[in-house]
């Protein structure tokens, strides 16, 4: 009786494993890590040029097999063209010998050409792929994805993640847009179709990410530079590091500040026909380099050298928004949504049209900089 | 069961004189002719060459002489006893004694009360009880025209000495440990425990090999009826020989087919003391070093003496290592191949490169390869208990390092899962109870054949069944999971944390001890006590 009752729990329980349908055994060393996808626009028609890169493991594990010096490469490199990513896993999936697994693919490449073309069905694709690891990164690369994918250099194994700790640089730079996979599909799902994402550069062994693409309706409509991606940064509150350097008249060579702090804040000022907005910045900063002549030995120099810094911060945050209002249109700083968050009267006036008023809004900016360390003046 | 046995028995019945209850057959009464008994006597220890017999005459040797004879077991008996406190006293001292007035009841009382030097003497009229004593290692004397004869205790045989226990040493702790004597055990027990409300309860179990079996309790504290349920199922106990405490926890276990131990069994006096004063039942048995304790939870499983003889804060910490120990002795291997055939994307990336690189060129999938691993440990495991000291350690290495290495460099296995399997078996290891450790490692198996078909889902199913099978098992009454199962955090004193000792005032719980104060309620003695003491 007991045993029968034990017998039926076990046929029951083995059940289980007959009925579901996630049957995904396959051994570590049976996949392909995909470590990066480069998208960019084929020569010929419509379709899409795909780029594979996976880490081959024999070689990196550096034994028997691989031996280092041969020349051939520790990363496999596979390109197809297809209409679409998804047929494109399925062409390659019939050409290497392992299964592709890309729950570790950490970097997708955008082609400059494919991304001004337009890439919704991409943001469709990542949504509906539960596979793709949403702490990846979404790049746009100033020439092709293809390109980026062939750079050769020694500072890591991996190229997916050569690229990717270039973002913990963060800290130090602030001149590009650290925006992973996840906060750039929400971004695009909240604004339909507009965000900025980190800029790619190639170079010859090595490449650079600085200043941002400006995505409008899911098209690349032109770059912003370092600079003006640091002014968007300091309006967005997202900067926590990096450097200001300018020249001073008279002066030999300029003089660099490291930032320590930002914080910034929007005013609504006037609500007119066209909205006023006063964007209110406060840094700290850290005295670095300064000429040899110059010292700053009295609480007056210090106050002049802070406004002369304030002038500096002012004009990179306008340069920057103005060029986002007058050149692209498209509204990335922030101040519809701070209407909409905290002014849901006002927004409902301008919301209809938003995309004509954003441009002609006006905009002051106002910075309070403090100098806290000034280093050792002798 | 115990009808199963005893039909068994009762099929090729041997003569045997002594009752289901294992209490000597008194039927069988001495005559008064000790000729007569020396025949019976002989009769049913025949062909038992370890049989010694002594006849002699006691009394003057100008007065009739009374014959005496004394039956002993050769080994069993302390000789040198039977010749200084018997036959010496009989033979040279009996003479000085007017002897030739004092004949029958007289006589045998004078022998009984004036002669024998013997510590232990007691008077048996049948066949049965001198029989059994004989057998034990007591003397039988028989005097001639009595119908009563003496059993003597002259128990002494070659026995071990008291040595520290090898299977539960520790560092801080005494390091006497039980014997395969019975009285011994029980006296180191007695020793740490003098208190008359420690009872000692023996009963003979075996049909052949009558094996003294105790039940240990300290009245006022253990309470009654779990004492009583441990000898009412000792009782039911019908079976030819005990020959170790582990045939009575099988026979009286409540769950025969769990694979977790439901007595707690341990090699150390201060481990028994402390559960009899926590108000557990110690069963000790004849000939086995091993004691039984009950009723145990899975937490007391994990308990060791030391833990309340260091600090509380050390004591915890291994407490807390110690589960972490079960759960990898468990699910060690199992885990690791549910994340590398199932679930890599759950790796960073980096440990998911180098665990691929590490089994590029392995041929086998990861569960062989985990399932040779582990097979070929417990092949070594078995290899090194079975081989003398020395040569143990040797296998230890040419096993562990040699194979291991080779096996490596061969390719057959990725380095990496020797490293799991090196660590799933440390794990076990750790665990302070060996039977719950060869449980956990029996379960690893089966929690690999989980995670191989299912990955992580089954490993957490596995863990589900495993669960739901420990909150339905007893140990004699007592539910397994006791203090968690209702999760009352002042219960759980003893269990992961073990609480500075002047905060467990009250004895467990799950034991339900008649009194439940350990130390009285007054706070801390700290400052108090010293100065009561310099007072006095």
């Amino acid at each position: 009786m007991k045993l029968k009752k034990f017998i039926l729990i076990c046929l029951s329980a083995l059940s289980i494993f007959c009925l579901t349908g996630c049957w995904d055994m396959l051994d570590i060393d049976n996949r392909f890590f995909v470590g990066n996808i480069g998208l960019d626009k084929a020569e010929e028609g419509d379709k899409i040029e795909v780029t594979f890169t996976f880490p081959l493991v024999r070689k990196i594990a550096g034994g028997e097999g691989g031996s280092q010096g041969s020349g051939s490469s520790n990363i496999a490199r596979v390109s197809t063209v297809a209409d679409s990513l998804h047929q494109a896993i399925h062409h390659i999936a019939i050409r290497v010998s392992r299964q592709l697994f890309f729950e570790h693919t950490r970097v997708i490449l955008l082609g400059e050409d494919l991304a001004r073309e337009g890439f919704d069905w991409l943001i469709n694709f990542i949504s509906r792929n539960p596979d793709i690891n949403r702490r990846g990164r979404i790049l746009v690369v100033e020439g092709k994805a293809k390109d980026a994918l062939a750079i050769k250099n020694d500072f890591e194994t991996l190229l997916a993640l050569y690229i990717t700790d270039i973002f913990q640089n963060w800290t130090i730079s602030s001149r590009f847009v650290e925006i992973s996979i996840d906060d750039f599909m929400n971004q695009m799902y909240t604004t339909d179709g507009d965000a900025l994402l980190p800029r790619l550069s190639v170079g010859k062994t090595d490449v650079s990410i600085g200043g941002a693409a400006v995505i409008k309706d899911y098209k690349l409509v032109g770059w912003l530079s370092e600079e003006e991606t640091l002014g968007i940064n300091f309006v967005m509150g997202k900067v926590r590091g990096g450097d200001l350097t300018f020249d001073e008249p008279g002066q030999h060579i300029p003089i660099s500040f490291g930032i320590g702090k930002a914080r910034s804040r929007i005013e609504l000022l006037e609500a007119g026909p066209y909205p006023k907005f006063k964007i209110i910045e406060k840094v700290e900063l850290n005295l670095t380099e300064t000429p040899l002549e110059m010292k700053v030995d009295s609480n007056e120099k210090l106050k002049s050298l802070q406004k002369r810094v304030e002038e500096e911060v002012n004009s990179i945050i306008l340069r920057a928004v103005n060029k986002l209002q007058k050149e692209y249109g498209v509204d990335l700083v922030g101040f519809g949504e701070y209407l909409y968050r905290h002014k849901p009267e006002i927004w409902k006036n301008y919301k209809d049209n938003w995309d004509d008023i954003f441009p002609n809004a006006e905009v002051v900016v106002e910075t309070e900089v403090t100098i806290r360390s000034i280093g050792v003046s002798m | 069961m115990g009808n199963i046995f005893k039909n068994l028995f009762n099929k090729k019945k041997t003569e045997i004189f002594f009752e289901r209850d294992m209490t000597p057959d008194k039927s069988k009464k001495l005559y008064k002719d000790v000729d007569e008994n020396i025949k019976v006597f002989k009769e049913y220890l025949s062909d038992c060459d370890d049989l010694i017999t002594r006849e002699f005459l006691v009394g003057n040797p100008q007065t009739p002489k009374h014959r005496m004879v004394i039956f002993g077991i050769d080994g069993l008996i302390d000789k040198q006893l039977v010749q200084e406190e018997i036959m010496k006293s009989l033979m040279l001292y009996a003479r000085q004694l007017p002897l030739e007035h004092s004949v029958g009841d007289r006589f045998f009382q004078l022998i009984k009360e004036g002669l024998l030097t013997v510590v232990e003497v007691k008077e048996s009229d049948n066949f049965g009880e001198m029989l059994l004593a004989v057998l034990s290692g007591d003397t039988a004397l028989f005097i001639d025209k009595m119908d009563r004869g003496l059993i003597l205790n002259t128990r002494g045989w070659e026995r071990r000495g008291v040595q520290e226990p090898s299977s539960e040493a520790m560092v801080r702790g005494p390091r006497d440990g039980f014997t395969e004597t019975y009285r011994v055990n029980v006296a180191l027990v007695r020793r740490r425990i003098k208190d008359p409300n420690l009872k000692v309860q023996t009963i003979r179990l075996g049909r052949h090999t009558r094996t003294d079996v105790g039940v240990l309790y300290i009245k006022g504290i253990a309470n009654p009826s779990i004492v009583e349920e441990v000898l009412k199922r000792l009782n039911t106990i019908d079976i030819d020989g005990v020959l170790e405490s582990g045939y009575i926890e099988q026979l009286i276990v409540d769950n025969w087919l769990s694979l977790f131990p439901q007595f707690r069994r341990t090699e150390r006096p201060d481990v028994v003391a402390a559960c009899l004063l926590e108000g557990n039942v110690v069963i000790m048995c004849d000939n086995t070093p091993f004691a039984l304790i009950v009723p145990i939870t899975f937490y007391s499983l994990f308990q060791s003496a030391e833990d309340y003889y260091e600090l509380w804060y050390i004591a915890s910490l291994l407490r807390l290592l110690r589960f972490v120990a079960a759960v990898l002795a468990i699910s060690a291997p199992a885990f690791y191949v549910a994340m590398i055939s199932y679930h890599p994307g759950m790796l960073p990336t980096a440990l998911a490169l180098s665990i691929a690189a590490t089994r590029e060129g392995v041929p086998f999938s990861s569960t062989v390869e985990a399932l040779i691993m582990m097979l070929a440990l417990e092949v070594l495991r078995e290899a090194g208990v079975r081989l003398p000291g020395p040569i143990g350690q040797t296998i230890g290495i040419v096993g562990g390092l040699v194979v291991g290495e080779a096996a490596v460099r061969a390719g057959i296995v990725s380095p990496i899962m020797v490293i799991i399997i090196a660590i799933n078996a440390i794990s076990s290891f750790a665990v302070p109870n060996y039977s719950l450790a060869i449980s956990f490692r029996l379960l690893a198996f089966v929690f690999l054949f989980l995670a191989s078909i299912a990955g992580l889902y089954g490993i957490l199913l596995g863990y589900l069944g495993l669960i739901a099978h420990l909150v339905t098992l007893k140990s004699f009454g007592v539910n397994y999971l006791s203090p968690i199962v209702w999760f009352d955090i002042k219960k759980m004193k003893d269990m992961v944390i073990r609480a500075p000792l002047h905060f467990m005032k009250e004895r467990p719980e799950y034991t339900h001890p008649v009194d439940r104060q350990r130390q009285p309620d007054r706070g801390i003695r700290r400052e108090g006590s010293g100065e009561e003491n310099a007072e006095k």
